[in-house]
């Protein structure tokens, strides 16, 4: 059971010049146990701050997030996050980059590295365990980076924009194994994203943000079973109704 | 065959400095201004019989290595773990900063008085090479730990991973390209250091002081031999480190300098 909750969430910030931005308005959402969240949104919606408020890199200047009644002070041990950029470290091959969360928690060695083949299996990485991040290509990088979120066993994976720096097919080819990876893993994702496509292909419900000051706009939930078809007319209808918004 | 080729070249740019040099003395004309032949002759009377005091080349250049080597140790036990320090916290650099910054602006040379005065023994020496080769290493080692990419740490601290964690394993293999570049220009410098180091030592062994003790016999053939023996020497290790770098950095960008 994992329920994450958001009450009444603002954030506010001053610029150089004094000047006070309201990033975040008054934002309230329900995230639901084993649902995919998206937010999507302009760049400014505050959608990423969001994500960063929820991994406990960012604090919320009033309101409250809650995982599973318990309010989150800083980083949480069930909250993994997958970012932009790979943020693999360079010196480490790509098993122990995936380990690394788990050194850090002092498991064993043993437990490590089977936990750590596990997921780069389930991410399809197996063969390129031994090598090191600069030996991959953007894409292999990314599932690294996935496999290195999940060998933790977060009941949230917090996904921001993750396939944003990766070229167009590349981008299609991981959504279409990130949705094989939620039916399989089951865990709740959170997930920004820019791309309306992408959010509607992906989520259960996508969250729309309009910019300054970021907001709710709407909340679509995708009744469609998954794999879907990107080309299907309900998936069409679907992305009008999130367009309308933009 | 590209080895080959750099080889060749090596060598004809060599052959052709030291019949430029040889026609140079030639037409000076002067007992002062040395040539390669009695350069080469001095080099073997000094490997193969020894200084004026009998030590051999060998010894003397074997004596001074570690010389160096024990000053350049303590400067890197030293350099690298203040370096990390106050790359980490800008509150420890700002009050550190009024002694460090005027501080690396003092010549080793300026140090010899003091260290004559309060320090004797295999302490002078190393005391002298630590000078020289502190700040570099402290500087490069600052500079690294700057470097280190933020959101790097944003992922230990997803993982929540304490400050000890991060810093062991994150900051320094991040900053340890940067901390072995400043190791090896603070051999180069310690190196550097060596002649003054020795002229004060009070030990009759040592390239220094082989260098100082030819020099006032005006035996410049001599000196000149001890010159090009602590640049070889120098140029050796310093291809030796690089190489170092190359094989435990690979994920690094090309290093050259």
């Amino acid at each position: 059971m994992s329920e994450l909750v958001y009450t009444n969430i603002n954030k506010t910030f001053t610029t150089v010049r004094g000047d006070t931005v309201v990033a975040i308005d008054n934002i309230n959402l329900t995230v639901r146990d084993g649902s995919f969240v998206c937010l999507v949104g302009k760049s400014g919606c505050g959608k990423t701050t969001l994500l960063r408020m929820t991994a406990g890199l960012d604090v919320p200047s009033s309101g409250s997030i809650t995982l599973n009644g318990e309010p989150i002070h800083g980083t949480h041990p069930k909250i993994g996050i997958v970012f932009q950029e790979d943020r693999l470290l360079p010196w480490r091959t790509i098993q122990k980059n995936v380990e690394f969360g788990l050194e850090l928690a002092h498991v064993g060695a043993a437990e490590r590295k089977e936990k750590a083949l596990h997921y780069l299996d389930l991410v399809g990485l197996s063969r390129f365990s031994e090598a090191h991040p600069h030996e991959l290509s953007g894409g292999m990088k990314q599932r690294a980076a996935i496999a290195r979120a999940l060998v933790n066993e977060p009941e949230v994976l917090l996904m921001d924009e993750p396939f944003g720096a990766l070229d167009a097919q590349t981008r299609l080819q991981m959504q279409e194994e990130l949705t094989q990876i939620y039916l399989r893993e089951n865990r709740t994702i959170v997930f920004v994203t820019h791309s309306v496509d992408e959010s509607v292909f992906l989520a259960d419900t996508v969250v729309v943000l309009t910019p300054s000051p970021g907001k709710i706009q709407e909340l679509v939930a995708i009744d469609l079973t998954r794999p879907r078809d990107r080309t299907a007319p309900e998936v069409i209808r679907y992305m009008r109704k999130i367009m309308a918004h933009f | 065959m590209s080895f080959l080729r750099t080889g060749l070249t090596r060598t004809l740019q060599i052959a052709a400095l030291l019949a430029l040099w040889q026609v140079v003395h030639f037409f000076t004309q002067s007992v002062f201004f040395t040539s390669p032949t009695e350069v080469f002759k001095a080099f073997w009377q000094l490997s193969t019989v020894g200084d004026m005091q009998g030590i051999t080349l060998q010894k003397n250049l074997w004596t001074s290595f570690f010389r160096v080597l024990h000053g350049f140790l303590w400067g890197l036990a030293t350099a690298v773990p203040l370096g990390v320090l106050l790359g980490l916290s800008n509150r420890a650099y700002d009050w550190l900063k009024i002694v460090i910054e005027p501080a690396r602006f003092i010549p080793p040379l300026a140090w010899i008085p003091l260290a004559i005065i309060f320090l004797s023994g295999e302490a002078r020496y190393a005391f002298i090479i630590w000078l020289g080769t502190f700040f570099p290493v402290l500087i490069t080692t600052m500079a690294g730990v700057h470097s280190v990419d933020r959101s790097l740490w944003e992922v230990g601290k997803t993982f929540r991973g304490s400050t000890l964690q991060l810093i062991w394993k994150i900051v320094l293999p991040s900053s340890a390209p940067h901390i072995a570049s400043g190791a090896r220009l603070g051999l180069g410098t310690g190196w550097a250091c060596i002649v003054a180091a020795e002229m004060i030592g009070g030990e009759s062994v040592g390239i220094g002081r082989m260098i100082v003790n030819y020099g006032e016999l005006i035996r410049l053939d001599a000196v000149v031999v001890g010159m090009i023996v602590i640049g070889l020497l120098g140029y050796a290790l310093n291809e030796l480190l690089l190489a170092f770098e190359r094989y435990c950095f690979p994920w690094q960008q090309k290093v050259t300098l």
